[in-house]
């Protein structure tokens, strides 16, 4: 046992040094020294044996090869959905970028087309919850400047106008509210009236001339009286035209110009500053 | 001498698969090491000395047939094949799972002797030690032992005190 064991030691230390000489002798040698030229030799000779097992086994190779790439190519599936997500989200973002440049654009024609007035651009950033209510909240408050009554307009006409202030948000009553009222002129003769709030999205218009001409399609304009509101920013149009009353009146429908469920950018009034505050019950 | 062509057909057919096969059958940039697998093999059913002298022939034939430093690939296949070998005294299952399991540490400390002597001869063009090629390329090792070792189980048949030493 012990000649066994003292036997496999020379043998493992004689080979040690056969490979630290070969080593050596490797490192040493010049590229065209004899083991080189043995590594080239044998390289030459079983090219040729390598060339033919690598067409006997290309099936082999294509089938792992196959098997790699099935994981890959599930790696890569996941990927480009992902990829695919990200785009759809990115192009939802530009969509909604494009949107909101389009109205910018639209309040920035506004306030050229009205040099007279100095207006802010806000953004729409919620509700009132209460059905009974009317009303948006808006991105500026009072220390942005906006104060209570001031009228609030986008591109398409009159909003309403800003009933209650904090630091840095505003409530918008809408001219639609029950509350609301505003004075306004129909644009083919001038008769003067008031815009009442209908509920639903509806407007009526109550003439001060009950026998004035009016007629369906006919444009009803601010009319400026009660200085809340600047003149001639568009309300919206007569849609309907019902017989007098008992009260000897017309019962006027009109159809806002602004739609309101899609409300996302508007202008507050800055200046001309409203010159009378009514009560919150409305009136201009 | 029947041990001894034995031997020497394992030798040859062990360059013959490294050479040309191997290459086929490369996954994730890791090629099987018929060779060392074989050395682990011969060690575990030859001992030691069979072992490193199996080692050292593979590692040179391994070396001859590359363009890599000349000697290291023998030096590395020479000390797996002694030390596997020393385990055979050790192993008294006759589970493949033995031989694989000693083939795959054997497998991670071969390539550690391979890069180590690379950098202590300071070789050219030395790749870096990818450890996680080297777990990859150990367990690939490790299945191939399990067909390896049957066959040449078959071919080269126990000593008979080696056949004792399992059986203790």
């Amino acid at each position: 046992m012990f000649k066994e064991k003292q036997h496999s030691r020379i043998v493992i230390v004689i080979l040690t040094i056969l490979c630290f000489v070969l080593v050596t002798l490797y490192s040493r040698e010049s590229q065209n020294g004899l083991l080189h030229r043995l590594q080239r030799f044998s390289l030459d000779v079983v090219e040729p044996l390598q060339a033919g097992v690598s067409k006997i086994l290309s099936p082999v190779r294509d089938g792992i090869e196959y098997m790699v790439d099935l994981k890959d190519a599930a790696g890569e599936r996941d990927q480009l959905l992902k990829d695919k997500q990200d785009l759809e989200n990115q192009l939802s973002g530009m969509r909604d970028l494009e949107r909101e440049n389009q109205q910018l654009a639209e309040l920035l024609k506004l306030k050229e087309n009205n040099p007279g007035l100095e207006v802010m651009a806000v953004s729409v950033i919620g509700a009132n919850p209460d059905n009974w209510e009317q009303s948006v909240q808006i991105s500026a408050g009072y220390d942005d400047g906006v104060r209570e009554w001031m009228a609030v307009l986008n591109n398409e006409g009159l909003v309403g106008r800003v009933v209650f202030c904090t630091a840095h948000s505003s409530m918008v009553q809408l001219i639609t509210d029950d509350k609301s009222q505003v004075g306004a002129r129909l644009q083919s003769n001038g008769e003067e009236g008031l815009i009442k709030g209908a509920g639903r999205g509806e407007l009526r218009l109550q003439l001060i001339n009950q026998d004035a001409e009016v007629k369906e399609g006919d444009w009803i304009l601010t009319s400026g009286s009660g200085g809340t509101c600047p003149v001639g920013i568009p309300i919206g149009t007569v849609t309907a035209i019902t017989e007098k009353r008992p009260d000897l009146s017309r019962g006027i429908s009109i159809a806002p110009a602004v739609y309101f469920s899609r409300l996302e950018k508007a202008i507050v009034v800055i200046s001309p500053a409203p010159s009378e505050l009514p009560s919150l019950q409305g009136g201009s | 001498m029947h041990r001894r062509l034995s031997f020497f057909v394992a030798l040859v057919a062990g360059i013959l698969l490294q050479v040309t096969v191997a290459p086929e059958l490369t996954i994730w940039g890791v090629k099987p090491d018929f060779l060392l697998a074989m050395t682990v093999c011969v060690a575990l059913l030859e001992g030691p000395v069979n072992g490193a002298f199996f080692g050292f022939a593979s590692g040179f034939l391994a070396d001859i047939f590359s363009t890599s430093l000349l000697g290291v690939t023998a030096l590395a296949k020479t000390a797996m094949g002694f030390l596997t070998g020393t385990f055979q005294s050790r192993v008294i299952s006759r589970s493949v799972l033995w031989p694989a399991l000693l083939c795959w540490a054997a497998s991670i400390f071969h390539e550690i002797i391979k890069f180590l002597a690379w950098k202590i001869v300071g070789a050219e063009g030395t790749p870096p030690f990818l450890f996680l090629s080297v777990l990859w390329l150990a367990t690939y090792n490790m299945l191939l032992v399990l067909a390896v070792y049957p066959l040449l189980k078959r071919i080269l048949p126990e000593r008979e005190e080696a056949l004792v030493m399992f059986n203790r």
